[in-house]
């Protein structure tokens, strides 16, 4: 119990008359990669958006290392460090690479109420910036625009800042959703890269890629939890050979 | 620091240099009258200016902006009402009286957003603007005859004092924006314009930065209707007519929302039309030159949806990016 960096208690979540998140407890282990797989329109998103704080949930807690966040604002959950990717891309998309990465950079810092020094050409923040990007080994993209990146460059960059303030606990909801095979291949490398760093919860439709990565599997069916284990054990399981694996493949 | 922004906001530069000379201009060619718009000029973009930290580069559209400028002009009505004559104190009072004001219609306005943003602080202006309208003591409806305030040292019935009282304070919010803009700060603003719930997910509570830029903007809108009370010799409700925050927001998309001298550029075009239009159109059509309008209304919109970057995107650098690394 005390080494789960985030745990759920019976939360449960409505939309009308759709449960979209179905009475879910759930643990998940300090540095390991968690993956949620399930069907589309499972709920795996509101899930996790619930974690980030983008949702409420309509009843249950959700703890952060202990720590009770289920009323915490977003912002401030990213600053007790989760990192979230969005299922749709969501960057800065009038800024260039580096300049996303500055102002990640500028709210790890903590000195955002400044009003005189420019923070485009602070070499510190320059600095930062392009740490964070190295991070995903997009540093080469930094002075190219958002709007003019392909699809997976931009994935790659979403990725980054979801690890910008070094969070002990990452959420990725479809990190390579449309991008192409090589970058599905490089962003597996990468986020295989970072499991001694941080905890990752993982939402991907690829099984390669999830048999690939994940230490631990959650699958989620209707909004509930219908198992939770190993690779092995998942694979094996006929509840969700029958919900899940045996009717997509 | 200092030689970059000359660099990167050289039509601001250029203009508040002409702004700087052109008294001599009209005294060479005994024009007076000149000053006189031109001042109303620096009024009103001024003002733009300080909405546009909310409109062009927070992307909040505040459809109420002109009820701080009637704010600061009834501070300085009020207070010479009531004998403190000092500019200065006035001044300060505007500035206070809208940093607070902001501060409270932010608070609750920032709440929303879209549509819903644009009517509550519309409403939030008529609500002031039926408040001065009621005020009978203070002329209600008819307004507030005023001399022009007192600025120890400076005697505003000197020719050219005004004029250049409100160009120091317009070249002083000018440096003031050039910095904030670029300065961390401004780019958490530009940011939360372009994207806000990513920068929620990057620790950066949105509302707190929305609400300082609000307020900013207020005081500056403040400042700019205290001044323009002076100019008037005169306060009435009409200061902050629905109408006028309208102008404003037309006068930003005119010149470029997206740079810093675009409200600048906007106010000078904007008011040199309205000055010359009329005149223009009786030597050339003089059946339609007593509805101008008629004229103007499409010219202004044809600026809006065929420039997207208004008359700054001609001069400076594409349009969407962020003000704080382009040239302009
Ligand atoms: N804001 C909302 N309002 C109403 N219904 C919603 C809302 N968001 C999601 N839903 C519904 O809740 C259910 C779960 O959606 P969710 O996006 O969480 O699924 P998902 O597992 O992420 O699916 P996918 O694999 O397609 O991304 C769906 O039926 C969806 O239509
Ligand atoms: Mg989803």
């Amino acid at each position: 119990m005390t080494s789960s960096i985030l745990e759920l208690r019976s939360v449960k979540k409505k939309f009308g008359a759709l449960t979209a998140t179905d009475n879910v407890s759930l643990n998940i282990q300090k540095g390991e990669i968690h993956a949620l797989i399930g069907p589309n329109g499972a709920g795996k998103t509101t899930l996790i958006s619930q974690i980030f704080g983008n949702l409420a949930p309509d009843s249950g807690e959700i703890l952060l290392d202990g720590k009770n966040i289920t009323n915490t604002s977003v912002s401030n959950r990213a600053l007790l460090g989760i990192g979230r990717s969005f299922q749709i891309s969501n960057v800065l998309m009038d800024f260039s690479v580096l300049e996303n990465a500055i102002v990640a950079k500028i709210s790890h810092s903590r000195k955002t109420f400044r009003f005189f020094k420019p923070a485009f050409n602070d070499p510190d923040l320059i600095d930062g910036g392009l740490a964070i990007l190295k991070r995903v080994g997009i540093e080469h993209m930094a002075d190219r625009n958002v709007s003019d990146l392909a699809h997976g460059e931009r994935r790659l960059l979403e990725l980054s800042l979801a690890l910008a303030m070094q969070p002990v606990l990452v959420l990725l909801d479809e990190p390579m959703a449309g991008a192409g095979p090589e970058d599905t291949v490089f962003m597996t490398k990468v986020i295989a890269g970072l499991k001694s760093d941080t905890t990752i919860l993982l939402i991907e439709h690829d099984m390669d890629v999830v048999f690939q990565l994940a230490e631990r599997i959650s699958v989620l069916v209707e909004g509930a939890v219908i198992a939770s284990g190993t690779p092995n054990e998942i694979s094996n399981n006929t509840l969700v050979r029958e919900a899940y694996l045996g009717s997509d493949e | 620091m200092v030689l970059d922004l000359f660099k990167k906001f050289t039509t601001l530069w250029i203009i508040l240099v002409v702004l700087a000379f052109f008294p001599i201009f009209t005294s060479t060619f005994d024009l007076p009258f000149w000053n006189d718009v031109v001042m109303r000029i620096m009024l009103l973009g001024m003002a733009a200016m300080g909405l546009n930290i909310v409109f062009g580069f927070g992307g909040m559209v505040s459809f109420g902006h002109a009820a701080f400028m009637g704010v600061g002009a009834y501070c300085a009505g009020i207070s010479q009402y009531y004998g403190l004559d000092n500019g200065w104190y006035q001044l300060l009072m505007s500035a206070v009286s809208c940093g607070i004001l902001g501060i409270m219609i932010g608070f609750l306005a920032l709440r929303t957003s879209g549509i819903y943003f644009i009517m509550i602080t519309l409403a939030f202006a008529q609500m002031l603007y039926f408040f001065f309208v009621s005020l009978e003591q203070f002329g209600g409806d008819d307004g507030l005859i005023m001399d022009r305030s007192d600025f120890i040292f400076i005697d505003l019935y000197e020719p050219l004092r005004l004029y250049y009282l409100i160009f120091f304070i317009l070249a002083a919010v000018s440096i003031m924006l050039m910095l904030l803009i670029r300065s961390r700060f401004g780019v958490i603003l530009q940011a939360i314009k372009s994207n806000e719930s990513r920068v929620e997910a990057m620790g950066l509570n949105p509302l707190k930065f929305k609400l300082t830029g609000y307020v900013i903007s207020a005081v500056i809108c403040g400042l700019s209707g205290c001044l323009f009370a002076s100019w008037q010799e005169f306060v009435s409700p009409d200061i902050m007519h629905w109408t006028r925050s309208g102008d404003l927001m037309i006068i930003i998309i005119l010149g470029g929302l997206t740079y810093v001298a675009g409200p600048l550029v906007g106010a000078i075009v904007f008011l040199l039309l309205e000055e010359l239009l009329p005149d223009l159109l009786h030597v050339v059509f003089p059946s339609i030159a007593e509805n101008w309008m008629i004229i103007f209304g499409p010219l202004l919109i044809a600026v809006v949806l065929f420039g997207k970057g208004g008359l700054m995107g001609v001069v400076g650098n594409r349009f969407t990016r962020p003000a704080a690394r382009k040239d302009q």
